[in-house]
């Protein structure tokens, strides 16, 4: 019985939650700006709908363009599964496997593909948003191996479950939190990084990449972009709890409910950013992103200086 | 080892010194430095519980003079000198603002590890000490890599809050009424420095530290 | 003593290891001979060495196996000795896995250079370069070593030069013959203080510790680094592999320069020869040095030999790290913390033997096959050569170290290390290098991603870009094996790490503590890679019943409605580098620059060119000016030594005759 509610809130975190938080993000932004905004289950339709559509795919295109889709979906529920949500846990084996090192460079896996998908068509767009999403991918990562690597330091173990499992300095953890969220804005191509809402010239990073992409194929994306959003959050969510020293002792329904309702809520808040801030010009990015690297390297120094 | 509350305030100042390496708006910087001298008023008030009565009152004193003069007076100060110059932006000169920001993280970890190698550091407290060595490392790279003069003020003013941080840390027997008068000299300095800015401002329509060559001839 | 009696004296595992030297010996000899053959004799039988030496390795099993060749072949001071531990078995493994795909590479790309080069020449450098790396890596003393580590210089020069015709090939292979030099010169002084020290030739007999270590150190790690092509003494690698072929390119990168990495470990941490108290650091800062700046050169490079050239330096780097934390680790007496880093650096030059080697093939069936080396020029080559293309593909995702690949194998239990350090540090110092060495290599690897994302995507997918690459065909059927078994090595040893730690940890135990890196790998990653896999083949097939309902159409790319889309349009690789390379600017001075022409240039431009430089500082403000003087000064030198005189000539040869009587007779 133990076991089944862990393998339930999984399947629920993969299949229902990613579009919901889209479907939340989407209203809360539309409240924002006067809108009645479409319903918050329209994810949910768009998908279905894109499903049943057929596909146009540029005649320039190789295998990559096809499989890419494919495989950062299935990364992405890998990799989202493996993900520590609070309230489950992995059994056994697999416990081992949510290292923060497998999970960052699986994410990495899918965003690979789907840079060299982007390219496939020879479309000026695509390899802009490429390039850019190279990029940005190039600042974020230090900041999450970094400001993660700082929190299971504290914690005395690489082992995300098990990290969270226990007491975080909720000095380390307020800082992790906050480089966190600077990175998860730009690694989802979030205001104030990029406008996902647009394609034009000067916000294409995502966008830019999937202009090519329609159909079913448009659905495995959109769908890829929502699971990755919610892992992002999640862990963002999870490290935030732990400057709350009860949240981890609690019972794990409840624990599972509080995650899904901070997954939620920073969905709102990120949607509640993008209706009062603007985008940062491209070349401000890295200051941006900088800011994230040393919360995190200072989270880093303490952990060290705590040991 | 555990980080008690002025290591905590201490750490914090610190981190705030650091952010506004990278931050390039003149008005945030002001706020961010009010915040930074605000948490040393909250350091004056521990160091007065934490003296048992003894000079409480002095330190509540020098805590209210902090808040009062440092942190609202100065920073409000300069935001008006600012507003006057329509200044918005310094984006920085020898170095971009990420860079500037890893090197002030740099200073930290310097200001941390170096401490106990000092002659003038005698056991207490390592990271107190050694925060103020930082905050004294951030406010020359600030003043370094800056361009616009009244950063060099501000620069200044980290530099100077480091030197009180250290003073109030470590110098446990000194005279509160010296640590006032700094405060007050600090003021002092930067209404003379913040006058002489708009002033040059008005004769030179710039104060780019970096064009201020040409004043030689 | 006779020949025959030596060999009964050596076990199986000798016996086969000598019969894959003669082998080669008789490749040498007769590719000398017969210097236009370009049957399968040469690599048949170079092949069938290779396959000796796996015999070598298999049979020796775990025992150390120590041969003396005979009188006959001796080197005045020191014989010919040989061990065989598992450290040198681990080098002999990679040697061995890699030269067998390779040898079945090269003739059909040496079909392509037949008009320029001799076949039989560049066999007889191969195997030569074959045989000289099992020699350095199982020489146990240091005469031997060097006499190896010669030949391996000079057989990698024969081979970088083959291609003689061509200018930039021989001012390319004279680079690297002075790289070289300036590295055997370092390494032989070491070698000579070391014996100063000792009173000994032999490895085993060294035990030179505290302050008479740190002369002979720097002197042999200086030299090991030029040929390792450690920051800052890289400056050859890039020149060299371009130029030479592509199966040199991919043994000298997958394998020659890791004869560095042998050396250092060998000398410094599993045999504690030498015992430098700044090891540890040393290596930790020039590896994570060359590491960045091999990939935030690579980035900025559109030749992808070169490209690959400066990957090297960036895996070097890489391995260094691993090989700093591990001394970092017996210097602070963390016997954990030492065999995991050692474990994860010789995973790793296992590792990059195997995907360098594969990449380099990969250019190699470019070039054969359009004669292109920018990558600005190809395109669209996914749809003429596709398995190339494949295996292209799997070897740049496993050297970006992405899952369930062998490069993550590696990096993963090299992240596991620096965790460890920081983690265990003695100092917070030490703990804080380790979070920043996790910070370093997760940057590379994000940097990583970005150049060969670039080097895929603008030489595989798209359109072509010109008709060279229009009219690219697939490699021959022994170009593409060799490929898909290189790819396949890719993901076998990614997916059978827990058996490639057996010989691992054999080679951990000899840093002293027994063994304890049994069970540091932790992630299932046998089941994960069958869960991905099945999940993969799920949506392929739903998507492929959704397919049947609402077929694919094809269509054009979106062209904004201004008619078809030319391959110029596409984004080059120079664009896609551009928003990162403008970051780093500050390390070479990055600079674009965009000029319009025409009358109304400003609204109304009839061309507009656009073109990026780089002016790396390292070789234009330090480099040069240096090479500059010693030019000069040399010049003036020579003027004065070589006055023509016959009678000035005598004088010297009277003084050198005078040293060396010195030297030599007086006690």
């Amino acid at each position: 019985m133990k076991n089944i509610f862990p393998l339930i809130f999984t399947v629920v975190n993969l299949l229902i939650i990613p579009l919901l938080l889209t479907g939340v993000i989407r209203k809360v932004k539309a409240l924002m700006q006067n809108r009645i905004g479409a319903p918050v289950l329209q994810p949910f339709y768009d998908v279905a709908k894109f499903l049943s559509k057929s596909e146009t795919i540029s005649k320039n295109t190789s295998w990559v363009f096809t499989a890419a889709p494919i495989i950062g979906l299935s990364v992405a529920f890998l990799a989202g599964a493996l993900f520590p949500w609070s309230g489950s846990f992995l059994p056994g084996k697999f416990a081992a496997a949510s290292n923060i090192f497998l999970l960052i460079y699986l994410l990495a896996l899918g965003k690979f593909f789907s840079m060299l998908a982007a390219m496939d068509t020879g479309s000026a767009f695509g390899g802009l948003g490429a390039s850019r999403e190279a990029t940005i991918s190039m600042m974020v990562e230090p900041i999450v191996i970094t400001g993660l690597g700082a929190l299971c330091l504290n914690a005395g173990t690489p082992n995300l479950q098990s990290a969270f499992a226990g007491n975080i300095n909720p000095i380390i953890a307020g800082l992790t939190g906050t480089a966190l969220i600077i990175a998860s804005l730009a690694e989802l191509s979030r205001i104030p990084v990029d406008d996902p809402t647009t394609h034009l010239e000067l916000t294409m990073v995502h966008e830019a990449m999937i202009l090519e992409n329609s159909g079913r194929n448009l659905a495995l994306i959109e769908y890829t972009t929502a699971i990755r959003s919610c892992i992002f959050y999640g862990l963002t969510t999870q490290v935030f709890f732990h400057m709350l020293p009860f949240t981890h002792s609690m019972n794990p329904i409840l624990q599972y409910a509080a995650g899904i309702a901070g997954v939620l809520l920073f969905g709102c808040a990120v949607a509640f950013a993008e209706g009062i801030l603007v985008k940062l010009k491209w070349r401000n990015v890295p200051n941006f992103l900088t800011f994230g690297t040393v919360l995190s390297l200072l989270a880093a120094l303490i952990a060290v200086t705590q040991r | 080892m555990n980080l008690s509350q002025i290591d905590f305030l201490a750490a914090a100042a610190a981190a705030t010194a650091v952010m506004m390496c990278g931050i390039t708006g003149i008005q945030t910087q002001f706020r961010f430095l009010a915040l930074q001298t605000a948490l040393f008023s909250g350091i004056c008030l521990l160091e007065g519980f934490s003296s048992h009565g003894q000079h409480m009152a002095q330190f509540i004193i020098l805590a209210a003079v902090v808040l009062i003069v440092k942190a609202a007076g100065i920073p409000l100060f300069l935001m008006w000198a600012a507003n006057k110059m329509s200044i918005i932006r310094d984006k920085g000169n020898t170095a971009s603002p990420p860079v500037t920001l890893i090197m002030a993280f740099g200073a930290i970890a310097a200001g941390y590890f170096l401490i106990p190698q000092f002659a003038v550091y005698s056991a207490g407290n390592p990271v107190s000490a050694g925060m103020a060595v930082a905050l004294l490392f951030i406010g020359m790279i600030f003043m370094v890599t800056r361009r616009l003069a009244i950063s060099q003020v501000t620069g200044f003013l980290i530099i100077e809050n480091g030197i009180f941080l250290y003073g109030l840390t470590q110098a446990k027997g000194m005279p509160h009424l010296v640590e006032m008068a700094v405060v007050f000299e600090a003021l002092i300095a930067v209404l003379i420095a913040g006058l002489v800015i708009l002033r040059i401002n008005r004769n030179f329509e710039h104060i780019d530290v970096t064009q201020m060559r040409g004043l030689r001839h | 003593m006779s020949l025959f009696n030596q060999f009964n004296e050596v076990n199986e595992a000798g016996f086969w290891i000598l019969t894959a030297f003669v082998l080669w010996m008789v490749v040498f000899a007769t590719g000398l001979i017969n210097k236009k053959h370009t049957g399968y004799f040469f690599p048949a039988v170079t092949i069938t060495g290779c396959l000796a030496l796996i015999a070598g390795i298999l049979f020796s099993g775990k025992s150390t196996v120590n041969i003396l060749v005979p009188l006959p072949f001796f080197l005045g001071e020191a014989g010919f000795d040989f061990t065989i531990d598992p450290l040198s078995k681990w080098f002999l493994a990679i040697i061995a896995i890699t030269g067998i795909p390779i040898t079945l590479f090269a003739p059909g790309y040496l079909h392509h250079l037949r008009n320029r080069t001799f076949p039989g020449f560049i066999w007889a450098g191969f195997s030569m370069l074959l045989l000289s790396m099992c020699g350095v890596v199982m020489s146990s003393n240091a005469i031997a070593f060097i006499v190896f580590w010669e030949m391996m210089a000079l057989s990698s020069f024969s081979l970088v030069a083959s291609d003689n015709e061509q200018r930039e090939t021989r001012r390319a292979s004279f680079i690297y013959l002075g790289a070289t030099r300036i590295g055997t010169g370092f390494l032989m002084a070491g070698f000579l203080w070391a014996h100063s020290i000792t009173g000994s030739w032999s490895f085993s007999a060294w035990g030179i510790t505290g302050a008479a270590a740190i002369g002979p150190s720097i002197l042999i790690l200086i030299g090991l680094a030029t040929k390792a092509g450690c920051w800052p003494f890289h400056l050859w690698l890039p020149i060299a592999h371009p130029a030479a072929p592509a199966p040199v390119s991919a043994i000298m990168s997958g394998v020659m320069i890791k004869t560095a990495i042998y050396t250092i470990t060998r000398l410094f941490i599993t045999g504690s020869h030498i015992e430098f108290k700044w090891l540890g650091i040393v290596l930790i800062v020039f590896g994570a040095i060359s590491a960045f700046w091999g990939v935030i050169f690579a980035l900025l490079q559109h030749d992808l030999k070169r490209l690959l050239a400066y990957h090297s330096v960036e895996n070097i780097g890489i391995i260094l790290m691993g090989l700093g934390v591990s001394a970092t680790g017996a210097a602070n007496n963390i016997p954990l913390l030492t065999q995991m880093g050692l474990a994860a650096a010789l995973f790793h030059t296992l590792n990059h033997a195997i995907f360098k080697s594969l990449l380099f093939l990969g250019a190699g069936v470019i070039d054969a096959r359009t004669h292109l080396r920018d990558i600005e020029k190809m395109g669209g080559l996914i749809h003429k050569m596709p398995w190339t293309a494949a295996a292209f593909t799997a070897g740049s995702a496993a050297i970006c170290a992405l899952p369930p690949l062998n490069g993550f194998a590696s990096e993963w239990i090299l992240y596991q290390s620096f965790f460890k350090l920081a983690l265990n540090g003695p100092t917070a110092a030490t703990r804080l290098t380790g979070v920043f060495l996790m910070a370093v290599l997760a940057l590379i690897g994000a940097l990583a991603i970005a150049c060969f994302v670039k080097a895929v995507s603008v030489a595989f997918l798209g359109l072509p870009r010109t008709d060279n690459a229009r009219r690219a065909r697939e490699g021959t059927p022994q170009m593409t094996a060799a490929q898909v078994f290189l790819a396949v090595l890719c993901v076998v040893s990614g997916l059978g790490v827990p058996v490639l730690l057996n010989p691992l940890s054999q080679i951990t135990a000899m840093t002293g503590t027994g063994s304890m890196i049994g069970n540091i790998w932790t992630i299932p990653v046998g089941i994960l890679t069958i869960i991905l896999l099945t999940t993969v083949a799920a949506i392929a097939i739903w998507m492929k019943k959704l397919s049947m309902k609402n077929p694919v159409k094809s269509y054009i790319t979106w062209e904004c409605g201004f008619g078809d889309l030319s391959p110029k349009t596409q984004y080059t690789a120079t664009s896609f580098a551009q928003p990162i390379s403008s970051i780093f600017g500050n390390i070479y001075r990055y600079a674009l620059e965009v000029t319009t022409h025409g009358r109304q240039s400003r609204h109304f431009p009839e061309t507009v060119e656009a073109e990026t430089r780089y002016e790396a500082y390292l070789e234009t403000k330090l480099y040069e000016p240096f090479l500059n003087w010693i030019k000069k000064f040399s010049g003036i030198l020579l003027m004065k030594l070589q006055a023509g005189s016959i009678h000035q000539y005598l004088i010297y040869m009277a003084i050198a005759l005078i040293i060396l009587i010195r030297i030599g007779v007086v006690k």
